[in-house]
């Protein structure tokens, strides 16, 4: 890892837990070019204000320089209001659905939020929701008010609502997947995510009218689920384990571990939560409950570290098919380590099917792409 | 003169900023940072007509410096408040 990576790093784990540490050999001797890195490492992670939280805890001599402290409190402030515009949106789409008689979940997002020592620290994105059983039915309602509603995924529509992206998923994970075996697999989360909860054992979000959110035991799994699913698709970013720092530091007396373990276990993923364990343990001062990680998970954390860092190291040049061959190879490794030996041809024919499908269906064919799109997606 | 309507101070992790957003799309906001006396001056003259005398007097009456060095640091921030465009007259 290089030394501004440490340094993101260190600065997350003085914002995640609030407090000063008594030395910063990770800032010692830092210039000018090391803080624009760190800067534009935590735009990439998704992190700015949360990196922002750990200047805080840093002494006057080892700040950033003036110029780049206030871009970056600029970009604070910016999210701030962004993240009042969210809590806004939300509220709005909640008495709007409450007015017509539904009942719904916010996953992630703002439940998500809150548990940050400042919760506008959390880049918001799209407001994630979940209505139960009725979906489609919460569709046609949005389509009535005259929203164009979009459904170009089996996982979720999408639609517009105060200026937010709204995903109204008829299903938590994408179960319509070309590979298989990945395919079964969230089908089998989906399942056991269905018996963990009911309308009525979803607390409501407070501050949020009618929405709930999952109960801690069934949003553990989810959040498993969820962060699994980025990872393996090449996304995820160092703000998917921030949450699982706070997620799982904030509902530790609420989780049944052993249950959660079996559930882990069964889904053949123990690996990879314990190396995300290892890894948030040595970086953020996480204290895991569950799949308590060992000294062989040293190596495995240092891989998830490296792919995360990796993947969004974007080349200078363009080399075509070299990007694509590279994340198929990639992502092929990742299964091989964590859904155990994968046949080239039980891989590579759907990853191959999924990609071409993606090209055909990218809006912007012949165009170079900025942001790297999930092509199993 | 008078410091322009819908400015917002934003305190956060110590320190004061005004964001000045750009025009037509083109991220290119500007930061005006302010000190804490710059701060104390900016919210003793918020919704309200002033003038140098003014800001001099209130630098005078607060710190307690000297009348002289009162009207140069209130010149000065009268000058910054103008050059970014902060107050209208």
């Amino acid at each position: 890892m290089t030394r501004s990576v440490e340094m993101f790093l260190a600065l997350l784990r003085l914002s995640l837990n609030d407090t000063a540490a008594d030395d910063h050999p990770e800032f010692a001797g830092a210039d000018d070019k090391d803080w624009e890195d760190v800067f534009a490492i935590s735009a990439r992670q998704g992190t700015v204000m949360l990196a922002y939280g750990g200047l805080q805890h840093l002494p006057p001599a080892i700040q950033p320089p003036r110029k780049l402290k206030l871009r970056w409190c600029a970009n604070v402030v910016k999210g701030s209001d962004r993240y009042d515009g969210y809590r806004l949106a939300i509220h709005k789409l909640s008495r709007f659905f409450s007015e017509h008689g539904f009942d719904f979940l916010i996953l992630k997002g703002i439940t998500m939020s809150r548990l940050y020592p400042v919760p506008y620290y959390r880049e918001g994105g799209d407001i994630d929701v979940y209505m139960f059983d009725r979906a489609k039915q919460a569709d046609r309602l949005v389509s009535s008010q005259g929203i164009d509603v979009t459904c170009s995924i089996a996982k979720h529509s999408a639609f517009m609502f105060e200026g937010r992206m709204v995903e109204n998923h008829y299903t938590f994970f994408d179960t319509d997947i070309r590979f298989r075996r990945e395919a079964r697999f969230y089908t089998r989360m989906e399942e056991m995510l269905a018996g963990m909860f009911t309308v009525a054992s979803c607390p409501v979000v407070p501050d949020a009218a009618n929405a709930r959110e999952l109960p801690p035991q069934a949003a553990a799994l989810y959040l498993i689920g969820h962060t699994f699913r980025h990872f393996c698709c090449m996304d995820a970013n160092v703000r998917q384990l921030c949450d699982w720092v706070v997620f799982f530091g904030a509902h530790r007396d609420q989780i049944d571990n052993r249950l959660l373990e079996a559930q882990i276990e069964e889904l053949g993923i123990g690996r990879f939560v314990s190396a995300v364990n290892a890894l948030c343990a040595a970086r953020f001062g996480f204290e895991p409950r569950f799949m308590i990680p060992g000294s062989g998970d040293e190596n495995e954390a240092r891989f998830i570290l490296k792919t995360i860092m990796r993947y969004r190291v974007q080349p200078r040049v363009h080399i075509p098919m070299v990007m694509p061959l590279r994340y198929i190879v990639s992502r092929n490794s990742i299964y091989n380590r964590y859904f155990g030996k994968i046949g080239l041809s039980e891989f590579l024919r759907p990853e191959l099917m999924s990609y071409f499908s993606y090209l055909m269906k990218r809006p912007e064919r012949g165009e170079k792409s900025k942001t790297r799109r999930d092509p199993a997606a | 003169m008078k410091i322009k309507k819908n400015l917002q101070v934003r305190s956060v992790g110590g320190e004061n900023i005004i964001l000045l957003q750009g025009v037509n799309g083109v991220d290119t906001t500007k930061i005006v940072s302010l000190n804490e006396t710059s701060l104390w001056l900016w919210n003793r003259f918020a919704d309200r007509e002033f003038d140098l005398e003014q800001v001099s007097g209130a630098l005078v009456e607060e710190f307690g410096i000297d009348p002289k060095l009162a009207g140069k640091d209130a010149r000065a921030w009268m000058d910054m408040m103008e050059q970014n465009r902060l107050i209208e007259r």
